[in-house]
């Protein structure tokens, strides 16, 4: 893994929940900071699954859009989470990010999206892929090292290979081999 | 004249052998001369019907709306008005100074020179005797326009000529490309549409059944199930709006639908 490079990782969707886990611990271990972008699953059902697995989140952020959305209402403050209250929200998640970005710099960042596909519910993929550029964008004008990206395999092709140019490599976690429990 | 002729008759009448001979020799002319008679006539019918062709021909020639010009592998030398209005010039003489290249963008959309093409059309429509391509040409106000070409070779006073018919088909091909881009519209729609009901309902799906065996391995709090649900239930609120803007489209798209489907398809 090179200094401010960009990596792109793809898992298929029914394995990029475990792999999500792996990834983390592997990036917590090499003093990553990690902050998840989820239009998926909750702040509390990803924390209790993170901490089921022996994962301290003291270094993972949270940027939470479906909690609020589903609750119609402002759900608990959790310390190292912000609530966004629409999935399709691209200014307030931008903000989010922005703003929690900038408490980490000088740190390494892992960015992980959880998960693309979800977006697509709320979100075309052309907005999608600005705001995946826009995000990108950002990490290098502020020079974090070491940045990854979660996707799922089985994207359109044609926003795949947008995806790809925003990014120094792809790696395809399905043909890591699974360590040994 | 006259009188000396008629002199000289009446002598030679006098004579037997003479007065037959000049008798069979007045016939004979008075033959000729009947001859020569429906001869100018017929002549004078021809020429009428030659006049009349011409001027039919003319006619069309003239009056056609397609342009039509004359050309040898050098240029035109002749073309009807309807090419003087088509390419923006003034005077017939002013047309035929020019080459079919010289009234055409220096490359073709395919990056051949407008010379050598042009050559290469004109020879193959003096080989194989017709030409059918389409071309983009050029007005005097120095606007590019696509062209249809029929080139026919035939022949005009004992040399081989082409005779250049040439349509202005700057409407169909906006209407062409008008319909592509519909078309292309559409196909991005539908693929876009497809992709954010396939891959979202496979997250809907690994969702509910991650939650699944969460209860049933006795993991889960009801106040995550509980949530994890109303999630669920959000995003397949979305999906079904998502398939409704897809009707929508293909509604607007498909033409003649009846108003119960278009109904039924978009509520």
């Amino acid at each position: 893994m090179k200094e401010h490079e960009l990596y792109l990782i793809m898992s298929s969707p029914s394995e990029i929940r475990n792999k999500n886990i792996e990834l983390i611990e592997k990036v917590l271990s090499e003093d990553y900071n990690v902050l998840v972008i989820t239009t998926n699953q909750p702040y509390d059902i990803l924390k209790k699954n993170y901490e089921k697995n022996g994962i301290l989140l003291d270094r993972i952020h949270f940027v939470d859009t479906v909690t609020k959305y589903a609750m119609g209402r402002d759900p608990q403050p959790a310390k190292n989470c912000r609530f966004i209250n629409n999935p399709a929200n691209l200014t307030d998640i931008g903000i989010a990010v922005t703003e929690t970005l900038k408490n980490l710099d000088g740190k390494k960042v892992c960015l992980l999206f959880d998960s693309v596909n979800s977006m697509l519910i709320y979100i075309s993929s052309q907005n999608i892929t600005k705001f995946i550029h826009f995000v990108t964008n950002k990490l290098r004008l502020l020079n974090f090292t070491g940045i990854f990206l979660v996707v799922e395999k089985g994207l359109d092709p044609d926003v795949l290979v947008q995806l790809i140019t925003f990014v120094d490599a792809v790696i395809d976690v399905d043909k890591i081999p699974e360590k040994a429990s | 004249m006259r009188k000396q002729t008629d002199s000289l008759r009446n002598e030679l009448m006098d004579n037997d052998a003479t007065a037959e001979t000049i008798r069979n020799l007045e016939c004979l002319v008075t033959s000729l001369i009947e001859l020569l008679d429906v001869q100018e006539k017929v002549v004078g019918e021809q020429s009428e019907r030659l006049k009349e062709n011409e001027a039919r021909f003319r006619a069309i020639y003239d009056g056609a709306n397609d342009a039509i010009m004359l050309l040898t592998e050098n240029g035109f030398f002749d073309c009807n008005p309807s090419s003087l209005k088509m390419f923006g010039l003034k005077t017939k003489e002013e047309f035929v100074k020019f080459h079919p290249a010289e009234l055409s963008p220096p490359t073709q959309p395919d990056g051949q020179p407008s010379l050598q093409a042009a050559g290469e059309h004109i020879q193959t429509a003096f080989r194989t005797g017709i030409d059918r391509f389409e071309w983009i040409h050029r007005r005097s106000s120095g606007e590019d326009f696509p062209a249809e070409v029929l080139l026919s070779a035939f022949d005009w006073g004992g040399k081989r000529v082409l005779q250049a018919t040439v349509r202005d088909i700057s409407e169909r091909k906006q209407s062409e490309n008008a319909l592509k881009e519909s078309n292309d519209r559409f196909i991005a729609f539908i693929k876009e549409a497809a992709m954010r009901l396939k891959n979202p309902l496979e997250v809907v799906e690994e969702n509910i059944a991650t939650m699944v065996h969460d209860i049933e391995r006795g993991e889960s709090e009801s106040t995550n199930v509980s949530l994890g649900l109303k999630i669920q239930i959000k995003n397949l609120e979305q999906i079904r709006k998502n398939i409704i803007e897809l009707n929508k489209a293909i509604v607007d798209h498909a033409g003649e639908l009846s108003d119960a489907s278009k109904k039924f398809l978009t509520e």
